[in-house]
């Protein structure tokens, strides 16, 4: 990408790139300065509400007030746009031109593996309807058993998200549930 | 007409849309059109505003690269680590959901609609429709389970109030709102207050909490560190209520401040994080009812207690004998 920088008046630059740390000349479009999740809309609010003083002529003490509000002033930059936002990379238009072929062949893979799962799942789906069908032309009883389902339906509390590694202790095949407790539960 | 200028957006490369402001304008409007905006002339009728100091060339190439480049300004790196979470549900979880939902011959469950006036009275010709029986608003229907929907978790909502942010003072909510961000990986937003309350020493417009919505990989991450490294220090949690729910497949809960300690990121450093408040957590899935959502959220790992409440709607054999009294009859 050819970036107009250059192109613009030296106002302009100058303007946007207090507004965005990665170099993009977009200022104007949706600065996140007029927004009002900004932080300088939350200082705004705390300004004119009172819970918070700040002006250039007003002398403080030393000490706690001052304090507090270089902690305000901290906390408010730590979510700050700015800080979220890494620099550009800058790269040269061959670059460029790899780095997104590389990111279409990624979507791509993506694409087709998201396809791939769907139509396994459709198939899945064909093969449980036809089933039931058949079931149901050949016995009534069996039908109707087979279709009973227990209500609540819960996957086990035991049952866990994969890890890249195995755990320090090896499946334990002997293990068995503990009994229920009968103390009060405390739930959120 | 001759020697007005027609000025359209460029419309740039195939795949680049064209610059468009999303808003559209108005029919009538009492107050003056907004000067950024593209001039009318006369036969031309644009409904979508342009912001005009964007179409001069300077600004093309900016404007018009998509988020996905890495030039970018809204660009976020988001494919950095595998998702274990998603490819266990995308490779386990999802057949076995497609399974243990499936219904055989199912059929549209109608949800409440606004109800026809019966006519008795010629008043009722133009009067809007009735409300719907036992809702007062209108419910979505309740389409067949296939392997089209099946349910998935797609956004975790976070909000937090901050109790002392109204009693004592306001900034006591941006510990809350700076925690947010390092737990979930995403800038939230503050909460305002909407009323003036005396009684309460609250006024309008202040700063009471702060709200986030986390999806895809960030939703991913947090939700595992949920499972399987908070709740379970949780020294009395047992589950999440099954009476949690709104009825259309989100479901709700709460963890209090002691418990948001447990989070990695505040764990290691508590000093740093005084005055920190619980935080309302709602798990927004693609189940249609509630039940389904904590069938797909147990197989994520959330554990559930209490008694089930299930889906206050009309059985299929219900519905079917409702028809058979009408006279029609389906043949599977």
């Amino acid at each position: 990408m050819i970036l107009a920088n250059s192109f613009l008046p030296r106002m302009l630059r100058t303007r946007t790139r207090t507004l965005f740390a990665n170099g993009s000349v977009l200022g104007a479009a949706n600065a996140p300065v007029a927004s009002i999740f900004s932080p300088q809309a939350i200082l705004d609010v705390m300004t004119y509400n009172g819970s918070l003083t700040l002006s250039r002529g007003k002398r403080s003490r030393a000490g706690g007030e001052l304090q507090q509000k270089h902690k305000i002033v901290n906390m408010l930059s730590l979510i700050s746009p700015r800080r979220k936002q890494p620099r550009r990379i800058k790269l040269s238009y061959e670059d460029l031109l790899r780095h997104r072929t590389v990111h279409r062949a990624w979507q791509l893979i993506v694409r087709t593996k998201r396809a791939e799962r769907g139509l396994e799942l459709q198939k899945q789906y064909y093969k449980m309807k036809h089933a039931c069908d058949e079931l149901r032309k050949t016995s009534h009883v069996l039908y109707e058993s087979a279709m009973e389902k227990p209500s609540p339906i819960r996957f086990p509390l035991e049952y866990r998200i994969p890890t890249l590694t195995p755990p320090r202790r090896i499946w334990d095949a002997t293990w068995k549930p503990p009994a229920e407790e009968k103390k009060r539960r405390r739930t959120v | 007409m001759a020697g007005r200028p027609h000025l359209r957006p460029s419309t740039g490369s195939t795949y680049f849309r064209p610059l468009q402001h999303q808003r559209h304008q108005a029919l009538h409007t009492s107050t003056p059109l907004n000067k950024n905006s593209i001039s009318i002339v006369h036969p031309v009728h644009h409904r979508i505003r342009y912001k005009k100091n964007q179409l001069q060339p300077a600004y093309k190439d900016i404007l018009q690269t998509p988020k996905w480049d890495t030039q970018s300004h809204l660009f976020k790196p988001q494919y950095t680590q595998q998702s274990r979470l998603e490819e266990h549900y995308n490779t386990t979880i999802a057949s076995d959901l497609l399974l243990a939902n499936f219904v055989h011959n199912e059929r549209v469950i109608p949800g409440r609609k606004r109800q026809e006036w019966d006519g008795s009275s010629q008043y009722h010709i133009n009067r809007p429709k009735r409300a719907p029986a036992g809702s007062a608003v209108e419910t979505p229907d309740i389409k067949q389970r296939t392997f089209k929907n099946i349910p998935r978790l797609e956004a975790i909502w976070i909000h937090a109030f901050v109790r002392d942010a109204v009693r004592v003072n306001q900034e006591r909510a941006l510990p809350t709102m700076v925690m947010m961000q390092q737990i979930t990986g995403k800038k939230p937003r503050p909460v305002y207050s909407k009323a003036t309350v005396m009684t309460w020493r609250l006024r309008k417009n202040m700063m009471v909490g702060a709200k986030v919505k986390i999806q895809g990989p960030d939703m991913y991450q947090f939700f595992a560190t949920l499972v399987e490294v908070v709740l379970p220090r949780i020294k009395d949690f047992k589950g999440v209520e099954n009476t949690s729910g709104d009825m259309f497949g989100n479901i709700s809960f709460g963890l209090e401040p002691a418990d948001v300690k447990w989070f990695p990121e505040v764990e290691g450093s508590p000093e740093l994080w005084p005055n920190l408040a619980g935080l309302h957590i709602t798990l927004v899935t693609g189940a249609q009812t509630d039940p389904q959502a904590r069938t797909m959220l147990s197989a994520l790992g959330l554990p559930f207690v209490g008694k089930e409440r299930l889906h206050n709607v009309p059985s299929f054999e219900a519905l079917e004998a409702i028809d058979r009294k009408k006279g029609i009859v389906y043949n599977y």
